[in-house]
């Protein structure tokens, strides 16, 4: 036995005997360890980590912008769709059995949907009460109506109107008693076409837009990795679990992603308050948006998830990144 | 019964899991640098065994291999009943929990403490917080550092930081420990403080493998000497005895 097996016994099997411990893996240890490795990287470099959050806020923002535009242009088209009708105004020579045949031509047209006959009378009422306050300037006119009689076809959609339209013109289109055939709220479909392209337009864009900042993440990240290259040498050195390397990452990259968001939708509710204070003060406005209001809660919850998606997948694609290239 | 009063049947795996054996090996740099040339090596589990050689012989690039940090690019490296050529990232991982690695840059985190950087492996391997702290005392206690616990690593001299990296490398009890130089920075009565660390581990059944180019330290302890020159394995000794007169 040489003299450093003679001096030997300085404690290690002493203390491995009383390390039966680590045998037991606490799940509360592993979180614990997460949330402070994770604390100390946001500690560590808090410029990185605030141009994430800004990158993934500007990215909400727009998202959240766009919904608004979305959601109350959508609203208001669908309020004008309830309303959408064609009409066939008639020459004063009409007589009532015409009136009876045009409209028993529509109802064959258009079974099921709503035909209705306004008088001259009746057309005169209703224009008095579109003009309300300034209904004055129709003072004078009953004597000498310049209005037509009409009959009208009420339609559920843009398109069902629009479909209707094109068979009440080839059917009635050259009737004598006709003077002419409108597509009342033949804009309003024109409108819900753009809004579509729109939306499409919208949807890529943020898509786009995310992508782009799921890569600034990605990178910002990576760069964080850089400076805890030792840490995760050292963790991959004692056999760290997969999921104990990525897991602090990700979990930085969620605080990263709900902050960014939550901040992008505030800046939204921000404009929102801004756009309304204007709204209220431009009646032309306030005519063709009434009842203006902010995104539903539901679509908030999806753009605050969505901000926590782009942070996390970042985050563990920089991380699978750089241990596969370390 | 396995020496060291290991007799459980855990003991006796964790004890099996410490054989290695390398067969036809080597290890090709790009272009073509052999850091290591056909190495046939086997060493049993509870066997000590150092590996001697200049500077440049491969004995960091062999402890390389065994800890799964690089592949070889030729023959067959087992550790326990892994064969590291094939092995996966997964694989890696599970090896090295029963691995302890000394290294001679140390690798201690500067922002943690000592205690930290001590109870680090036991720490992303989720044991309580109680549990890694009381352990990392003891070993502190074991390697003279129990007053600087709460000091950060650059506050350390080099031999204290040298004694921090193997009470980490010791504190999971591990069945291998893989040293690359573990005494360079310690003066001769902590080096023996260390030797006697291993030696205590070894004789509770651990593996051990120690790259130094100390010809007397490997002479003081007469153990298992593997000889390394230019990527080959130039001599194979029971004893220290035949190395005498070597010049490393």
């Amino acid at each position: 036995m040489t003299g450093h097996e003679q001096r030997a016994a300085i404690g290690i099997t002493a203390i491995w005997g009383e390390s039966d411990g680590i045998e037991r893996v606490s799940l509360w240890a592993l979180a614990t360890h997460c949330v402070r490795q994770a604390f100390e990287n946001v500690r560590r470099s808090p410029i990185t980590h605030i141009l994430t959050i800004v990158t993934i806020a500007v990215a909400i923002f727009l998202l959240g912008m766009f919904s608004l535009f979305i959601t109350n242009s959508s609203r208001a088209v669908s309020k004008e769709s309830g309303e959408m009708m064609v009409m066939l105004f008639l020459r004063d020579s009409v007589s009532q059995a015409d009136v009876e045949n045009i409209s028993s031509q529509l109802r064959q047209i258009a079974p099921g949907l709503s035909v209705s006959y306004t008088d001259k009378t009746q057309a005169l009422r209703a224009f008095r009460e579109t003009l309300g306050e300034d209904a004055r300037i129709l003072d004078g006119l009953d004597a000498d109506n310049p209005l037509p009689q009409s009959i009208s076809v009420a339609s559920g959609s843009a398109e069902e109107a629009e479909r209707l339209f094109e068979k009440v013109q080839n059917a009635l289109g050259v009737h004598p008693k006709v003077e002419s055939i409108r597509y009342s709220r033949g804009g309003v479909a024109q409108i819900k076409r753009m809004l579509r392209i729109v939306e499409v337009i919208g949807v890529v864009g943020i898509a786009f837009l995310f992508t782009i900042a799921g890569f600034i993440i990605a990178n910002t990240i990576k760069l964080a990795l850089y400076n805890h290259r030792m840490e995760i040498e050292i963790m991959q050195l004692v056999g760290a679990r997969r999921g104990a390397i990525y897991a602090p990452y990700m979990l930085e990259g969620l605080v990263q992603g709900v902050l960014g968001a939550s901040i992008g939708t505030l800046a939204v509710f921000v404009m929102y308050l801004i756009s309304k204070g204007l709204l209220a003060r431009a009646e032309v406005l306030q005519m063709l948006l009434p009842a203006f209001s902010f995104i539903p809660t539901i679509q908030i919850v999806v753009v605050v998830a969505a901000g926590a998606v782009v942070g996390v997948v970042g985050s563990f694609l920089a991380v699978r990144r750089y241990l596969s290239e370390s | 019964m396995i020496r060291g009063g290991y007799d459980t049947q855990k003991d006796f795996i964790r004890v099996v899991h410490g054989m290695i054996h390398l067969h036809g090996v080597s290890k090709i740099y790009p272009p073509d640098q052999a850091a290591l040339r056909g190495i046939d090596l086997k060493v049993a589990p509870g066997e000590f065994l150092f590996v001697a050689g200049p500077s440049g012989a491969g004995k960091s690039t062999l402890l390389k291999l065994l800890f799964g940090a690089e592949k070889c690019s030729h023959g067959e490296v087992l550790v326990g009943q892994r064969n590291l050529s094939s092995v996966g990232r997964d694989g890696i991982a599970e090896m090295r929990r029963g691995l302890g690695v000394i290294f001679q840059d140390y690798k201690l985190l500067p922002r943690r403490t000592v205690l930290d950087n001590v109870a680090y492996g036991l720490e992303v391997l989720g044991v309580s917080v109680r549990e890694r702290r009381r352990l990392a005392m003891l070993l502190l206690h074991a390697m003279g550092l129990q007053e600087r616990a709460d000091a950060y690593p650059v506050t350390l001299s080099g031999g204290e930081q040298q004694r921090v990296a193997v009470a980490r490398a010791l504190i999971h009890k591990p069945n291998l420990i893989l040293a690359d130089e573990p005494t360079g920075n310690l003066d001769q009565e902590m080096s023996r403080r260390v030797f006697d660390l291993l030696l205590e581990a070894n004789a509770a059944g651990v593996t051990i493998v120690v790259a130094t180019h100390n010809l007397s330290i490997i002479e003081e302890l007469n153990k298992r000497t593997v000889v390394l020159d230019r990527g080959r394995i130039i001599g194979d000794f029971v004893h220290a005895g035949g190395l005498a007169g070597a010049s490393l």
